[in-house]
């Protein structure tokens, strides 16, 4: 009763109907997360859904369904299932391949497709070549198992390993999952790092814990380029030079697409910003008598420089890379990117306060009415520049990629390489010499059959051509 | 002539050879079969010239990318692998009639391509991420792959019509369209090849976002969609391979599987969202 049980239990688990039900499952459950956000805040559900729909989502994890328990439970089954139902085909597979082939009796005669008989006149020492010669150039260097004086039997195989196809591509599928399990080990986080400033500290993905690693990185240089007269970024690029135990020990120019690879950490450019009030600020203030002997002037920000009529003095207070107006005329920064750079100047005249006002580089004619002997306008800021990295450390992702290889390979195997078999077998019946051939595929039998009948064309004219 | 006048004329020769086809299916006749072939080979050869003069459009520009990277070209050059798969697969089969279910899906794509309002046919700047060969190799990969799949879904609603005729009036209506015995190894193979060729774009995929982002899968809509699409087909080869499913249920199966196609090509990017957003 109990082995009984034991034994339905492993027939359901290696059954391919279990197989067609999970992948179906797996199929229309996958659906949910790709029409729920997956791991927003709850704000984000909330503005979409009522608070109990919400509810019930967290108590079936539809907002992180990917890596909930049952969807876990789900791929868990279906390797599972993969890997038994492999395993208990496997010997079967293995016997088939490592079998010798048996002699061509009538019982095996009447289960090959393919079949064709004709006569020869003679079995000749070139007879047995010419059979061996076109059987070889077809199929393969065919093996004789029997032969007598005026009896020939031989057998030619060919590709009998692609019947493991099924057992690489699963294989490669069981890895690839393995290879999932084992990136959970790793980790993925953020760091932005200002130039020429180093950081070993990032903040691990979707939490606000930082992790500290075992080396530190340093970015020596920061650029970006753009399209021609667009904002849209071009390309992306940091100099950075990893430290470890004091010492530099790996330079490496890194853009998106070309992380830089050190002690099984990728680090990835992946945004970049101005850091806002640090850097200089090209400035220049030209006379409003005459505005052709303009200055230009370079002031860090939080400095102030004193103009070359000594009794002005202008002092940069912010810079913002992104400025914008917010609520109550208030001065925010949307973004970290150079799309409306603009910095606030304080103007002094003998040591008071004239004005303090926000001039752009983007829009140099805005003034307003402008008190004091001097226009001033906003060049250029050599602003400090931070680039944005991604630090993964995923040791599954190899096994994945051998995975993507055997799935690759065993797939080619199944569905465009076949095991083909040829039996032929030479008798001598009442003086002449009845041929019998015999063949299968266990794939493609159209085009096996093609070169079936081709062999067949060939044989029969043996010992035609010599009278 | 720029690259949208050889594309306008492509879309005339596919509208074209669609209603020969439509003709040929009831009127057989061995010439019209053979001005059929030149039709899509004329069509595809200003197809052709077409994608290449964009791309090469795309340098004079500054931009410099392979025409894959907005929904007006990917629409273009899905349609040019559809026609090359349906050529390679006509030859293979010997069948001259099998593009009467897909050439309307490629007249439909190219011409929504180039009349609908909602697909911009500018030549964009490709954001950094998208700079790389690996983008090159998987678009490809998957689009043969759709390819395949969209000549297994022609042959399929064919073996579906076929066989409704052929059990209500036993013999005579079945000159029409090919055999059912080839139209079922046509399914399969179109099935096995798409399938092959998916599963490779999915690894390209995920190779190319492990150098992008940094992480092989993210479960975005987009990707989990084409893995949804291969499990499908994963279903359609065990139920025909080991169950030995045939004909109207695998014909179905398929279908259900092209419509996973359309869905991760276009219903993801205009019903959902993520960061495939190219469209
Ligand atoms: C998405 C995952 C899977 C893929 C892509 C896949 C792929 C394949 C392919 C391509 C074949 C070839 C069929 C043939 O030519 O004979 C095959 C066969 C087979 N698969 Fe899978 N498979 C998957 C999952 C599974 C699972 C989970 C099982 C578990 C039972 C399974 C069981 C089998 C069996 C028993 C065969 C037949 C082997 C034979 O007798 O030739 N497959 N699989």
């Amino acid at each position: 009763m109990k082995n009984s049980f034991l034994k339905n239990l492993w027939a359901f688990i290696t059954s391919l109907k279990l197989t067609i039900i999970i992948l179906l499952i797996l199929s229309v459950t996958s659906i949910i997360g790709t029409i729920i956000p997956q791991n927003e805040l709850p704000y984000v559900y909330l503005k979409y859904y009522k608070p109990s729909t919400y509810k019930l989502f967290q108590l079936l994890s539809f907002d992180n369904m990917y890596h909930s328990w049952w969807f876990t439970t789900l791929l868990a089954l279906f390797t599972l299932n993969l890997i038994c139902c492999s395993f208990r085909r496997f010997p079967n597979f293995w016997r088939l391949i490592t079998q010798k082939e048996r002699d061509l009796d009538d019982k095996l005669l009447q289960s090959l497709p393919l079949k064709k008989t004709f006569r020869l006149k003679e079995l000749s020492d070139h007879t047995r070549s010419e059979l061996s010669r076109i059987v070889q150039k077809h199929v393969h260097k065919p093996t004789i198992l029997h032969t007598s004086s005026d009896a020939l039997s031989l057998f030619a195989g060919k590709g009998k390993y692609t019947r493991l196809g099924f057992f690489i591509t699963h294989l490669g599928i069981a890895l690839i999952i393995i290879g999932g399990i084992i990136g959970n080990y790793g980790y993925q986080g953020f760091t932005n790092v200002v130039e020429g400033e180093t950081s070993d500290t990032i903040t691990l993905r979707g939490t606000t814990r930082q992790k500290k690693l075992d080396f530190s990185i340093r970015c020596d240089d920061f650029e970006v380029s753009f399209y021609q007269g667009g904002q849209r970024p071009k390309d992306y690029k940091s100099n950075l030079t990893i430290i470890d135990g004091g010492k530099e020990v790996k330079k490496k120019l890194i853009e998106v697409n070309d992380p830089l690879y050190y002690k099984g950490v990728y680090i990835y450019q992946s945004s970049y910003g101005t850091v806002p009030d640090q850097g200089n600020v090209i400035l220049s203030a030209a006379p409003k008598a005459d505005a052709k002997k303009a200055r230009k002037y370079k002031v860090e920000v939080g400095k102030s420089i004193t103009l070359e009529d000594k009794r002005y003095e202008v002092k940069v207070m912010r810079f913002v890379p992104d400025f914008s107006m917010g609520k109550n005329n208030k001065v925010v920064n949307r973004s970290q990117e150079m799309r409306n750079p603009a910095v606030q100047i304080a103007l002094f005249k003998d040591n008071i306060l004239v004005y303090k006002k926000w001039i752009f580089s983007k829009f140099p004619d805005f003034h307003g009415s402008e008190k004091g002997d001097y226009r001033f306008s906003f060049l250029d800021f050599s602003g400090k520049e931070y680039t944005g990295l991604q630090l993964t450390k995923d040791p599954g992702v190899w096994v994945v990629w051998s995975g993507c290889f055997l799935l690759t390979l065993g797939c080619y195997l199944l569905f465009f390489m076949s095991h083909q078999r040829l039996w032929i077998i030479v008798e001598n019946k009442k003086g002449e010499y009845i041929v019998n051939m015999a063949g299968t595929s266990n794939k493609n039998m159209l085009s096996f059959t093609e070169v079936f009948d081709q062999i067949h064309q060939e044989l029969k004219k043996i010992g035609k051509s010599i009278p | 002539m720029n690259s949208s006048f050889f594309l306008g004329i492509t879309t005339f020769m596919y509208l074209f050879t669609m209603a020969l086809y439509f003709y040929y299916l009831f009127f057989r006749n061995k010439i019209l079969g053979i001005f059929i072939k030149i039709t899509t080979i004329i069509g595809l050869l200003a197809h052709t010239t077409g994608l290449a003069m964009r791309w090469i459009e795309s340098y004079q520009l500054g931009y410099g990318h392979i025409p894959l990277s907005n929904m007006y070209e990917a629409l273009v050059s899905l349609s040019w692998c559809t026609v090359l798969v349906l050529i390679v697969m006509e030859r293979k089969y010997k069948s001259d009639i099998l593009g009467v279910f897909v050439f309307p899906i490629i007249s439909i794509a190219m011409a929504y391509a180039s009349l609908s309002p909602s697909v911009r046919d500018e030549i964009e700047p490709l954001i950094p991420a998208l700079q790389s060969n690996w983008l090159t190799y998987h678009v490809i990969t998957c689009f043969l792959g759709y390819a395949a799949f969209a000549i297994s879904f022609g042959a399929s609603l064919a073996y579906l019509i076929k066989n409704r005729k052929a059990k209500a009036s036993s013999e005579e209506s079945s000159g029409l369209l090919p055999d059912l015995n080839l139209l079922d190894e046509v399914i399969y193979k179109a099935n096995a090849v798409g399938f092959l060729l998916l599963g490779i774009g999915i690894i390209t995929g995920a190779v190319w976002a492990n150098y992008a982002w940094g992480s092989y899968w993210s479960w975005d809509p987009k990707e989990t969609w084409s893995l949804i699409t291969w499990f499908i087909y994963a279903t359609f080869l065990h139920a025909r391979l080991t169950r030995g499913w045939r004909g109207n249920k695998t014909a179905i199966l398929s279908i259900i599987g092209f419509c996973g196609v359309l869905f991760t090509f276009l219903g993801v990017n205009y019903v959902l969202s993520g960061l495939h957003s190219y469209a």
